[in-house]
């Protein structure tokens, strides 16, 4: 009679399992992408549908089951929808441009929000400031780094 | 490079944060399989990078969680895996599914799905059933 009973309740369990790997990585990780929308696409409802696209993307699951590191997945898929969002919006936006000039002290904090929050190709970067690549991403790694001691 | 340098080049924290190019994510994820030093700097920076995006995050209104709920197709309907660590030699091998546990029974309001054991002790049960009826009638 148990098994009878525990076969019922995981048919039970296994019909509600449909989303779980979706909505439990929503749990878990949805504030920090829709504060990182908010961040490149400032408008609620448009963020909204940004953030309800990227977790129930099949994009998610694909990443997810080929890296294994949620975050990163996280972080790469909401970037590349905000900013796809955003440039949309923004239709005379040319690729890759930052809104820092030129003459601006270019701090591992500037350099990070010109790639991570602007979404300025590294490439882009080094070739527009003149700075080379590698040093850029030390320059991510060192903010990173300060962050961490905060 | 060594792996050590490859560690303090920076290409590690770019890759979590999704600045990097494709080719680069690939490169990533081939040096963390082959080396486990990587793989464990990469696993440490994840925790560090999520307090950094913490700094950020906004709770979301709650229908977004209807909405994503509702989207979520019923045909992916499926076990949950337990984790599969990318890295590891076992979690890069294809994973057979694993051989049910019950049989199948078509499950609605008037189907049930029961343990597979439970065919042989009803073939049993009618089996002695109809010796003991035998036997009733004969003695």
């Amino acid at each position: 009679m148990n098994e009878l009973k525990q076969s019922t309740d995981s048919a039970k369990a296994h019909a509600a399992l449909g989303s779980v790997d979706s909505l439990a990585l929503y749990n878990r990780f949805g504030a920090i992408a829709y504060g990182m929308i908010l961040q490149i696409v400032p408008q609620e409802a448009l963020a909204q549908q940004i953030l309800v696209d990227v977790f129930s993307s099949a994009e998610l699951k694909h990443c997810y089951t080929k890296t294994g590191s949620a975050l990163a997945c996280i972080i790469k898929i909401t970037r590349e929808k905000a900013f796809g969002a955003k440039q949309i919006l923004e239709k005379d936006v040319t690729n890759g441009s930052g809104s820092v000039s030129k003459k601006e002290v270019l701090t591992p904090e500037v350099l990070f929000n010109l790639s991570y929050k602007q979404g300025v190709p590294l490439d882009t970067i080094a070739s527009q400031y003149g700075i080379a690549k590698p040093d850029i991403l030390k320059a991510i790694r060192e903010y990173v780094k300060s962050f961490r001691k905060l | 490079m060594n792996t050590r340098e490859y560690i303090n080049s920076g290409i590690l924290e770019a890759y979590l944060l999704g600045v990097i190019s494709e080719e680069e994510e690939r490169e990533v994820q081939e040096m963390a399989f082959a080396y486990p030093e990587i793989k464990e700097s990469l696993l440490h920076l994840e925790e560090e990078i999520e307090v950094l995006c913490l700094e950020s995050a906004v709770p979301p209104p709650a229908r977004t969680w209807t909405e994503i709920q509702a989207r979520i197709s019923p045909t992916e309907i499926q076990k949950h895996q337990p984790y599969k660590d990318p890295f590891s030699e076992q979690g890069a091998r294809t994973q057979e599914p694993p051989k049910p546990e019950y049989l199948e029974v078509e499950f609605n309001d008037t189907h049930l799905r029961v343990h597979k054991l439970w065919r042989p002790a009803f073939i049993a049960v009618f089996i002695l059933g109809k010796i003991f009826l035998a036997c009733f009638l004969y003695y």
